[in-house]
């Protein structure tokens, strides 16, 4: 069975969909990453999975939470706020985007760690050496602890924030940009240290990120999304060398290969969808060089080879057909 | 401006406003009775001949209320202006200058703002004569530092703009820029603060006409509170007499306030309307 | 501990207490010449000026006499009140505790009251609630505190009397120990009332606003997110954050403070330091209103450095940046 469920979830703002539709699925110790470009709503679901959504946003569908040691599954789409203050943290953690702010400015760090714990486990006796080890986990030392946020620099901030989302040892963390305000270096570390983790703690992953060389190397499968949607997903190596969608293989051409050509990437042309006036039928069309009048059709997302899926009428692709299809038909 | 009447918070406050400006133009008019003119009615509450009854010495409190309001509006409008171009000069100069022209105005600008002001005024005012030009001199003279410094503060970031490097290119002078391309930049933001002094203005002539410091010669609205207190209207129970001027008072701050807050959200570049 | 800012405030404090001495001076010596405004009076002979003008060292020149002055005031020598005759000094230390009840109950519940109503304002923004809770505070703020007063006379005082319409306590009463606190008591209740109205408007809008920008901050979520209880999230982690900001910026109120328990001790004839000011008014005692001016001006200068101490304790930012 798997850890989390998530089945037709729709995020609609005054009725306009943000999310339209989203299935996954990840599996206990599993490493899913999300892409997709800035605005096609990957945080959106991360929050609603916390249901963290501010009020302006109404979700709908079925998000099922099986964390080990329970009987009951949990029906987060059904749990109250007060049930879901016993399921975050404790199940399920978030790392926020742009740590910057995240904590408490008026705390020091070990106690806002102290806190969380304290929180979920009340009966817990001596936490001292607990929130040591936390700390030392992610490479901070106990005087990290002591200090106050701005005290630290925003990579040690980041790595604070990922210690708190482990105080409580959830079966599931959630990654929100994780590396995107840090330098190359910090992102390295920071990415060792999620896989560490996971090896260790036996931790599932949700890793959400527009970067797609973080996720095809952090990741053991891939869910990409577009406009609330989800266009492809598959096992992370699968989708990196043979991706099945038009959006997937632009982003994936968008990145510098070391040694290749050396020029400007083309950036996709276009800007993604108004969710309040979506184009017809599959919502990359306006955008896709391949696009053709079955397009007018909303495609399903559907498998097309062995655990990967994509909504595109025309996969499934082989490398070759990339660079031989035209726009307007097959050729 | 327009945005601004768009809104119904905007229509009622500016409503009001111009209510209160008719009243303060055509008070005299309008008046039925002559607010000066004495009775044997004394203390008399509202009855179809004095619609806000009398005063102690038998005069028509409505009257003396129309009246009233041109003092309490022209001090309050009057200081206002005054406080406005201090403020505007002090800060451009201070802002656009820099280094110890600037601090030396940030310092007076500062002690401007911790002293106490109905205190300074009271002392101001008790050292001269009373009389109105006095009164508009103390509240015009104690009110500049908050526009000093709200105006400094545009100053320069309006010093560092395109246009102004232009003008000094072309060889103009300190003064023909401050003149011509930093102060119009600056006006709409002058213009909203000061509608915001305004309310403190008519607020302070009240309360120095209150405490004996107004214009013996006229009638205001703080001095009819004055007058009511002296002759011992609130512990007779004359509602009428010091209650209306009070309200009238609270009413036009009420709106003025309303009015230049809306109206700053739409002019302050650093201020967004967050509702 | 980053004393360095704290040690600059002082240094600040001090310098504008420098400015308010000279001014004061200034004002009253120079321009408020005490034997020109006693001349006016028709009483003085010729000789008197003399004796004042050399009892007041107008002999001597402007540094001596500002020498002198300062001399006198660090002695608490204030001069000597025109009407009654008594040391100004005197006629202050009889009245400043009774100005110090008043506003001192008066500060402190609006502060308590504002701070509760902005809290409750920013976490309902944009209900009914806070549109009425602003207009309130706004008409308290346009309401001249002295009408306010006269209003609370009129109702609890001569329609339903409740409370005492003036004084601080009865007059001829011999009372002590508890009986006498709970006269003055009794007595304080109206015009501590209008002083928290009039200040209850300004701690209300900045709190507000305060907690309105720190329950945007990411951390407040964050909180949340951890499985915290929304109010044990505003209680715990907004509302210590938004406090930062209201002790610095209601530093700003002092001064209108002072002007309040002028106007409002008048209404009720609360012998205090505005009632003093209020009668040298009348009186054109200028010795004691000059007394009264510095004594209000220390106390703000005063009051605003020991915001700063009190923020400086409070945010480990400015502690150790």
């Amino acid at each position: 069975m798997s850890l989390l469920e998530i089945e037709g979830l729709e995020v609609r703002h005054r009725g306009q969909p943000i999310v339209a539709g989203v299935d996954l699925a990840v599996e206990p110790g599993e490493a899913l990453g999300l892409a997709g470009e800035s605005g096609c709503g990957k945080t959106t679901t991360a929050l609603a999975i916390m249901k963290l959504l501010p009020p302006a946003l109404e979700p709908s569908g079925t998000i099922t939470l099986r964390p080990p040691g329970t009987d009951e599954p949990v029906r987060i789409d059904r749990r109250t706020e007060r049930g879901m203050q016993l399921v975050r943290w404790r199940h399920v953690s978030l790392v926020f985007q742009g740590a910057m702010n995240a904590l408490d400015p008026v705390q020091r760090v070990d106690r806002q760690i102290l806190e969380a714990i304290r929180l979920h486990e009340p009966r817990a006796g001596k936490l001292g050496g607990r929130i040591k080890e936390l700390l030392n986990t992610v490479g901070l030392t106990s005087a990290h602890g002591r200090a106050y946020p701005h005290q630290l620099s925003g990579g040690q901030r980041q790595r604070a924030m990922i210690a708190l989302a482990l105080a409580c040892r959830p079966a599931l963390v959630i990654a929100d940009e994780p590396t995107t305000a840090l330098d190359v270096i910090m992102q390295a570390q920071v990415l060792e240290l999620l896989e560490r983790l996971r090896t260790e703690l036996g931790l599932a992953l949700i890793l959400i990120s527009h970067d797609l060389a973080v996720l095809a190397e952090a990741c053991d499968r891939l869910a990409v999304m577009y406009a609330g949607r989800i266009v492809e997903s598959g096992p992370a190596e699968q989708v990196f060398r043979a991706p099945q969608h038009p959006y997937t293989k632009r982003l994936l051409d968008s990145l510098p290969v070391i040694g290749g050509a050396r020029g400007v990437a083309d950036p996709i042309p276009g800007t993604p969808p108004d969710p309040h006036d979506p184009p017809e039928g599959c919502t990359f069309r306006p955008r896709c060089p391949y696009a053709a009048d079955v397009c007018l059709e909303e495609p399903a997302l559907r498998e097309v080879a062995s655990g990967q899926r994509a909504a595109c009428h025309f996969a499934p692709w082989e490398p070759e057909s990339w660079a031989v299809r035209r726009p307007g038909g097959t050729p | 401006m327009r945005a601004v009447l768009a809104t119904r918070r905007g229509k009622f406050s500016f409503g009001v406003l111009a209510l209160f400006l008719f009243i303060a133009v055509f008070g005299a008019l309008i008046a039925p009775q002559d607010p000066r003119a004495s009775s044997t009615d004394v203390l008399e509450g509202p009855s179809a001949a004095h619609l806000l009854g009398t005063t102690e010495v038998g005069s028509d409190v409505l009257s003396q209320l129309l009246v009233g309001a041109r003092v309490s509006i022209v001090v309050g409008f009057a200081a206002a202006v005054i406080s406005a171009v201090i403020g505007a000069a002090i800060g451009i100069v201070g802002g656009y200058f820099g280094g110890w022209t600037d601090r030396a105005f940030d310092s007076l600008e500062n002690w401007f703002l911790v002293i106490p002001q109905l205190p300074l005024m009271v002392v101001l005012a008790r050292l001269l004569d009373p009389s109105l030009t006095v009164l508009i001199a103390v509240i015009g003279l104690t009110s500049w530092a908050g526009t000093g410094r709200i105006v400094r503060a545009q100053v320069l970031t309006l010093k560092e703009r395109a246009f102004v490097e232009r003008a000094r290119a072309l060889g103009a002078s300190d003064r023909h820029i401050m003149r011509v391309h930093i102060l119009p930049n600056a006006l709409p933001l002058i213009f909203a603060n000061t509608v915001l002094i305004v309310a403190v203005a008519i607020l302070a002539e009240a309360a120095l006409a209150f405490l004996g410091l107004g214009d013996p010669e006229s009638i205001s609205w703080g001095s009819m509170i004055e007058q009511g207190f002296e002759a011992g209207a609130p512990s007779a129970g004359a509602w009428w007499y010091v209650v209306p001027p009070g309200l009238c008072i609270a009413l036009l701050v009420f709106a003025v306030g309303l009015f230049g807050y809306l109206f700053e959200q739409q002019v302050n570049p650093r201020l967004q309307e967050r509702t | 501990m980053n004393t360095r800012w704290l040690a600059g405030k002082a240094l600040t404090a001090f310098l504008t207490l420098i400015f308010v001495l000279v001014f004061n001076f200034f004002l009253f010596r120079v321009m408020g010449d005490p034997t020109s405004q006693l001349a006016r009076l028709p009483r003085a002979t010729p000789e008197e000026i003399r004796q004042l003008q050399a009892y007041y060292g107008l002999d001597k020149p402007l540094v001596g006499q500002f020498a002198d002055y300062v001399a006198d005031t660090a002695t608490a020598d204030l001069g000597i009140s025109q009407k009654t005759r008594r040391p100004v000094w005197t006629e202050i230390g009889e009245a400043l505790p009774w100005t110090l009840l008043l506003v001192g109950t008066g500060t402190l519940l609006a502060m308590v009251i504002g701070t509760w109503l902005g809290i409750v304002a920013a976490t309902r923004r944009g209900t009914r609630t806070d549109d009425g809770l602003l207009g309130f505070s706004l008409f308290t703020y346009a309401s001249p505190e002295y009408w306010i007063g006269i209003i609370l006379i009129l109702l609890f005082a001569v329609a339903i009397p409740i409370f005492p319409a003036g004084l601080q306590e009865t007059p001829g009463s011999q009372l002590t120990g508890l009986d006498r606190v709970l006269d003055i008591g009794e007595h304080l209740v109206l015009p501590a009332t209008a002083m928290t109205l009039m200040l209850l408007g300004q701690y209300f809008v900045i709190m507000r606003s305060s907690m309105v920008d720190v329950l945007t901050e990411d951390f407040v979520t964050v909180k949340r997110a951890t499985g915290l209880p929304w109010a044990r999230v505003v209680r715990g982690h907004a509302v210590p954050n938004a406090l930062l900001p209201l002790v610095t910026l209601s530093a700003i109120q002092f001064g209108i403070v002072m002007g309040g328990a002028v106007t409002i001790e008048t209404i009720f004839s609360w012998p205090g330091l505005g009632e003093l000011s209020y009668q040298a008014i009348n009186d054109k005692d200028f010795p004691v209103l000059q007394g009264t001016f510095l004594v209000f001006s220390v106390a703000v200068i005063l009051l605003n450095f020991l915001a700063d101490c009190l923020y400086f304790f409070l945010d480990p930012r400015v502690q150790a940046p």
